[in-house]
């Protein structure tokens, strides 16, 4: 009876006779499967199921219809890639990305054809005889031999050219592997061993013979091209930047020959490496601890040579290393692709196998990740198991370079060798160095990495770890789309420090030592400067990279490529916590006199030794910082000059800080403002709660963005005149049923108990009052508010009473306004509840931030600046703009989270430059746990919430599609609704803050991006400067004048009522009669910066004519028939009266 | 047009229109005037019709409020919160942006304004520029005196306290809704609409309590029609968010998102 019936229903649905679901939601994160065997993609069956269903799914009824079928396959897809991809959404975005990055078929075919000829061409090569040094020096006119330094001498061995062993297709090409973001194809010739000696590993004397054999070949290549109609350009190429193995670039040149073969169309070149012959040498002796090139040396024993010794064995491997990664991508269906991806991830951040470029490519990739397929671990347990899918590979092996210390703790060692089933293991006590061993070749992987780009590519792929392992959102845009590699290094670092060591270059102790350690001076300098810096920078940053330009191609007529321009950035990632502290602490007394002296003859003269508070006795050096030169640029300087060259220090500058001097100065101490305002503030809700009040205060919330130390000025005593003097404060009362039911008596009610306070506030002494009434901030509704400034500390508040009753009134009159007004009175009711409720919220959330993030305080205030200095600070608000600043910090994919103002801005302006906020909301997670882990009590957005959020974006959107009305969505936990600060912000403004942040990317200077760009507005009032508010009155330094401490107020006025402001006051009060039909500008931080003006725009709505009607509310002139329209030159008039004497010129748009 | 007239003022050497009709029910004593000058003044209004007609004496000057406030309409929120009777609604709050009422002293200065309004070609509006201590005493007049805010504060609270009891003797007596029960009425509250309004939210919150209860006792895996209903919907629901992750991704394809170069 159940099975007939169940047939039926199989054939209405089929969906239901499938195996169950698993346990885990789609989106859950699976890759972490059970290494419990190699068997494939993790099967379907699950034991719940009971058989009757199997036996159903085994024998499917005959009658099924064709739509059935598709429903089953598509099903049964959905839920292999919700099980063995991180969602379907990944596993959909990845073919995609994997479709756009495949090599074009005919491009394909076409190369192919190319290599072929080529392989023709190379076979055509004739050999040479053996030549001596001089004779091989100049056997062509316009060949050079390309060298090395040093030359070769007189020699006892000859240089020939013969047929090569082999010539190969090695690199991603090879292994059908190519994605079109890379353009070159590798071609590996292999030297015939006969040309080798034994010994030849020593003293360059392989690399020698190597370079005539390039020469060589690049001279017939050249010759014979032609006649194989194959026109090409060939010039010496260093192959991975290795300046001891130059290969060949070729590149097509286009003919008008039609028998010729051309591909420039495909912008591929092919790279041909010179190789040596495979085991040629005998590999214990090219181990990296070796010292394979001998010199005359005063000193015993020669250092060890791991550079040379890894360049000669990585030449003997390139063919070999194919045929293993070749043999492992057979077994392992996902590889290819985990490779493609593994490649996009490693281009997108810059890093290539390039020397230069971090040394860490898509051969290092592949080679890791087939040796994680080997094992990896301690035990050799199988890191990746070979039924991965390429998300799962290339997430194990994320996982792994995030996870597994490659440097110091440990290292991975693992066999090439072709048919080996020895398991490879991570070994304990690391070299200092990144390594991974092939115990076959006898080579570190890594060669060509540094500590530092290690540390780096480490740094990435934490990162990136997270982003993999966020089950809220999809962020494979951040993962694989959006790189960094293409943005300035002032963006991507905290800071960035440009050195030119070219003057000094000659005081830079290079000798014979150095040179066999580290072949090039440009090596030996980056690793230098960096051991220094590391050593006396230590935990004030986190990574750091040297980066310097050299060219790699040069025409086959020189030796050597032309120098670099001799400039390097050293890029730092700065540890928010520690890089401003002023002391550098060494070793205590009671440390072993060894570490004492050593850290003495470290810093020299500036170590000293101090006590502390704590009685501990100890070493430590202490800095001055500045603004202009901060503590870790001093330290840098120092050491340079004490360790590298004397006077490298002074050709040492920093990079992009200028901004900071955007933020005007503070006629107090700089900094000390915000714990001062902090504790002045806590001293009044302590007075406030502590009153005898008909009813007591249960507490006082802070609701401005000074207690949040995110206003533009930071908080000066006294300082009246500041636009942030008076900081918002939400004053609570116990629950009371007593509030009248009514809102114009409740407003009054509060005014009541507010003038109560202020009576027994001012019977303090310590506190001077004001009550003012605010007929604004809540249309409709005059608020009663009392200004409280502190005797004592100088610092103003401005406290409002919030009552239970005030949500009740404000929905009520939602309730009760009936359609017509429903727009008028949400919007009553969202004003309200953000200063009452949102603004409270927000202060907390943010507060908690602040000292989460140290760089966030500096960067919100001076992107406050820039919006100020753009006139759109009022349009915006204060709470939407921390909020855009929050993405980065919170959400900073694709860069790592910045330490430092400056980088953040620019990270800020790039995220203002490219967000579409038409398409996308900005949805952000603003809780910082300790513990990021998911123990279930995490705050954090969950699936759901942010599911939310996002459906609240898609029904703003479905009503609004082209985003006309609202622009920016910003949604939290704390305003899922995504639109409470950002409604008002009108499109015309939101397309102008995209606009200028894309011109501020492209400003040439940090002026520049400051500049007020007035010619779009259809007027310009230029306010009369005499009549600005004052300077010292607002706590700003004048930028021209020195420190003139009488002008500095030191008490309170007599009377709050005197405005400060005039041309604040004119701009309300033009709004307030205008604002329906020009929208007005102006900048509010005159003080710091800001132009004196009033900008204004007439809306374009109102332009049309329409039918007289009384209540037009706007100023309009009679326009034929009944019909009127804007008196647009009327309102100018009635603008200019307005502005009387504080308006000095109009400038109107044509 | 729509039985107003129209005048004409220059305003710094541009014009300015001005459209006026009389005031309905003010037994034929004043003027509506649309589309005045920002920021006129009962001075300014004087001066001008002095020039438009001599005699013409106005008594009371009565501009609309929101000439001077950022919106467009005027909302009586003490009217939308509660339905006590409280204040009268000034005409002042009716009146339309930029327009007001110009009531004379009698019938006749009415009727010499309108002629002399209808005879004049083009006048200049006689008030100067804005001074900047026009601003300062509008900034000033922000600040309240406590004094005098104390006194307005307990004059309101008064007339609201006798507005109350008005209305609270009325609600004493028993009210039957139209489920036929009566509504009892708690001492602490005050009117009808305050009282609707809690009614309305404990409801909800009790229905949802109920519906948490009744969901507890369920089983919700003891039918097999129940494993297999849910083993179904969570095959849909899977389904549907392939199909869904599928089109999204097809839009993002079409939008060129997928190059990574």
């Amino acid at each position: 009876m159940g099975k007939r019936q169940r047939r039926v229903s199989f054939a209405t649905d089929v969906t239901e006779h499938s195996e169950p679901a698993r346990d885990e939601a789609p989106a859950a994160d699976v890759s972490d499967a059970p290494a419990d065997g190699d068997d494939d993609v993790p099967s379907s069956d699950d034991g719940e199921v009971d058989d009757d269903d199997d036996a159903d799914v085994a024998a499917p009824p005959a009658k099924r219809r064709p739509h059935h079928k598709l429903e089953a396959s598509a099903l049964a897809l959905a839920r292999e890639t919700a099980e063995v991809f991180k969602s379907n959404i990944f596993k959909l975005q990845t073919d995609e990305l994997l479709q756009e990055l495949a090599i074009k078929p005919s491009h394909v075919a076409l190369v192919e054809k190319v290599l072929h000829r080529l392989h023709e061409v190379i076979q055509a090569v004739p050999d040479s005889e053996a030549l001596s040094v001089s004779s091989a020096e100049s056997f062509s006119d316009q060949v050079s031999v390309p060298w090395p330094e040093p030359k070769p001498t007189s020699t006892n061995y000859t240089f020939q050219y013969k047929k090569p062993e082999s010539v190969d297709l090695v690199g991603s090409f090879g292994l059908k592997a190519g994605t079109s973001m890379s353009r070159s194809i590798d071609l590996c010739v292999t030297m015939p061993s006969e040309l080798f000696q034994a010994k030849d590993y020593l003293n360059y004397r392989a690399l020698y013979k190597r370079c005539f054999y390039v020469a060589w070949l690049a001279h017939h290549m050249a010759k014979l091209a032609n006649k194989h109609h194959l026109p090409v350009k060939i010039s010496y190429h260093l192959i991975g930047g290795d300046v001891l193995n130059p290969g060949l670039k070729i590149e097509s040149v286009t003919t008008d020959d039609a028998k010729n073969l051309h591909f420039a169309k495909t912008k591929f070149w092919v790279q041909v490496m010179v190789a040596l012959p495979m085991h040629m040498f005998e590999g214990k002796k090219l181990l990296p601890d070796k010292n394979c090139i001998r010199i005359q040396a005063s000193s015993e024993s020669l250092p060890p040579t791991p550079l040379y010794n890894a360049s000669v064995v990585s030449s003997t491997t390139p063919t070999h290393y194919l045929r293993w990664i070749y043999t492992t991508k057979k077994q392992c269906d996902g590889f290819k692709d985990a490779l493609m991806l593994g490649r996009t991830w490693l281009a997108k951040r810059g890093f290539s196998g390039n020397i230069t470029k971090g040394g860490f490519g898509s051969f290092e990739w592949s080679v890791l990740m087939a040796a994680l397929l080997a094992g990896g671990s301690p035990d050799g347990s199988k890191q990746l198991l070979h039924g991965f899918s390429s998300y799962q590979l290339f997430k194990g092996t994320i996982k792994y370079l995030a996870e597994v210390d490659l440097l110091n703790d440990g290292y991975l060692s693992f066999t090439s060798e072709l048919g080996s089933t020895s398991s490879s293991r991570y070994k304990a006590e690391g070299f200092r160095t990144p390594t991974i061993f092939d115990k076959h070749a006898k080579l570190n992987v890594l060669w060509k990495m540094t500590p530092d780009s290690y540390l780096e590519l480490r740094e990435y792929a934490r990162e990136s770890l997270a982003l993999l392992n966020d089950v809220v959102r999809d962020r494979f845009d951040a993962l694989m789309l959006q790189g960094t590699s293409s943005k300035p290094a002032t963006m991507q670092f905290d800071m960035v420090l440009a050195m030119d060591p070219t003057p000094v270059a000659a005081d830079i102790a290079f000798g014979p030592l150095e040179k066999i350690s580290y072949i090039t001076f440009d090596n030996y300098l980056r690793h230098r400067v960096g051991a220094v810096l590391r050593a006396a920078l230590g935990s004030r940053v986190t990574s750091m990279a040297i980066e310097s330009t050299s060219p790699q191609s040069w025409s086959l007529s020189k030796r050597k490529p032309a120098l670099g321009n001799g400039h390097y950035s050293i890029c730092l990632r700065l540890n928010a916590d520690e890089y401003a502290k002023q002391v550098t602490k060494g070793p205590t007394s009671a440390d072993s006199e060894d570490d004492q002296s050593k850290f003495r003859g470290f810093w020299g003269s500036k170590a000293s030794l101090r006590r502390f508070k704590d009685g501990v006795i100890q070493h430590c050096v202490v800095w001055n910082g500045t603004d202009k030169e901060p503590v870790v640029v001093q330290i840098a300087k120092y050491v340079l000059n004490q360790h590298v060259a004397d006077g490298l220090g002074e050709h040492v500058a920093l990079q992009g800080w200028d901004i900071l001097k955007q933020l005007p100065k503070s006629t107090s101490a700089p900094g000390a403002g915000w714990a001062a305002l902090r504790s002045s503030f806590d001293e009044l809700a302590r007075a406030v709660v502590g009153l005898d009040l008909p009813l007591r205060v249960k507490s006082v919330l802070p609701a401005s963005s000074g207690l949040r130390q995110t206003s533009v000025l930071e908080p000066v005593p006294f300082a009246v005149a500041s636009p942030d003097y008076w900081n918002d404060a939400v004053v609570q009362f116990e629950y009371s049923t007593r509030w009248p039911d009514e809102l114009v008596a409740l407003e009054k009610t509060k005014a009541a108990l507010l003038l109560k306070m202020k009576a027994m506030l001012e019977d303090t002494g310590n506190w001077r009052g004001a009550m003012v009434e605010d007929d604004e901030s809540i249309p409709f509704v005059t608020q009663t508010i009392l200004q409280m400034a502190s005797v004592k500390t100088g610092y103003g508040f401005a406290l409002r009473v919030v009552t239970e009753r005030d949500e009740t009134m404000y929905l009520r009159a939602v309730q009760h306004g009936g359609a017509s007004l429903k727009h008028v009175l949400q919007d009553v009711y969202l004003k309200f509840y953000r200063q009452a409720v949102a603004k409270v919220k927000h202060t907390r959330t943010v507060g908690g931030l602040v000292t989460a993030f140290p760089a966030f305080s500096e960067t919100c205030r001076i992107i406050k600046r820039w919006f100020d200095a753009h006139l759109l600070l009022s349009h915006f608000g204060d709470e939407l703009i921390e909020l855009l600043v929050l993405k980065v910090f919170t959400d900073p994919a694709p860069f790592a989270a910045p330490h430092s103002a400056p980088s953040a801005v620019l990270q800020v302006l790039q995220f203002l430059a490219t967000w579409n906020w038409k398409e996308s909301p900005l949805i952000l997670d603003l809780v910082r746990d300790a513990n990021e882990r998911d123990d279930g009590l995490s705050e954090r957005l969950t699936v759901s919430s942010y599911k939310v959020i996002e459906d609240n974006f898609a029904k703003i959107r479905a009503s609004d599609p082209s985003a006309l009305k609202t622009q920016l969505f910003v949604g939290s936990k704390d305003d899922p609704s995504g639109i409470l600060w950002s409604h008002d912000v009108s499109l015309p403004m939101a397309s102008r803050m995209t606009a200028l942040a894309r011109a501020a990317l492209q400003a040439s200077s940090e002026q520049a991006m400051f500049t007020p760009v007035l010619g779009d507005y259809d007027f310009v009032l230029h306010l009369d400067k005499s009549s600005a508010p004052s300077a010292p009155l607002s706590g700003v330094m004048p930028p021209s004048a020195f420190k003139n401490l009488s002008n500095i107020p030191q008490s309170l006025p007599g009377d709050f009522s005197q405005p400060h402001n005039l041309h604040w006051l004119l701009f309300d009060d033009l709004e307030r009669r205008f604002g329906q039909v020009v929208l007005f500008s102006t900048a509010k931080y005159q003080v710091a910066g800001g132009a004196a003006v009033v900008a204004g725009i007439f809306v374009p709505a109102y332009l049309a004519k329409r039918r007289f009607k009384p209540t037009l509310g706007f100023d309009i002139k009679p326009a034929g028939g009944d019909e009127v329209e804007l008196n647009r030159d009327g309102v100018m008039a009635q603008v200019k009266r307005l502005g009387g004497e504080l308006v000095s010129r109009i400038d109107v748009k044509n | 047009m729509k039985g107003f007239d129209q005048v004409e003022v220059t305003l710094d050497n541009t014009r300015h229109y001005m459209w006026y009709k009389r005031h309905d029910g003010s037994d034929q004593r004043a003027l509506f005037v649309v589309n005045l000058p920002a920021a006129a003044s009962l001075a300014d209004v004087k001066k001008f019709f002095e020039r438009v007609a001599i005699g013409a004496t106005i008594q009371e000057y009565t501009p609309s409020v929101l000439s001077d406030y950022p919106q467009e309409v005027w909302v009586n929120m003490s009217r939308l919160t509660s339905d006590l009777d409280l204040s009268v609604d000034s005409p002042k709050y009716r009146l339309p942006k930029n327009s007001a009422i110009v009531t004379f002293v009698d019938k006749s200065a009415c009727q010499l304004a309108v002629s002399g309004l209808k005879k004049v070609g083009e006048v200049e509006w006689p008030s100067a520029g804005a001074m900047a201590h026009y601003y300062a005493s509008k900034y000033q007049a922000k600040y309240r005196d406590a004094e005098e805010l104390a006194v307005e504060v307990s004059e309101a609270l008064a007339e609201f306290g006798s507005a109350e009891r008005q209305s609270m003797q009325n609600l004493q007596k028993p009210l039957v809704d139209d489920d036929g029960f009566t509504m009892v009425v708690g001492s602490h509250r005050k009117t009808k609409r305050g009282l609707l309004g809690k009614q309305k939210l404990a409801q909800t919150v009790e229905s949802t309590k109920a519906a948490a209860k009744l969901k507890k006792k369920e089983k919700e895996d003891f039918y097999r029609f129940q494993l297999r209903q849910r083993k179904k919907e969570e095959m849909n629901d899977l389904l549907r968010k392939y199909k869904e992750d599928q089109e999204r991704v097809k839009t993002l394809k079409e939008k060129k998102r997928f190059r990574p170069y």
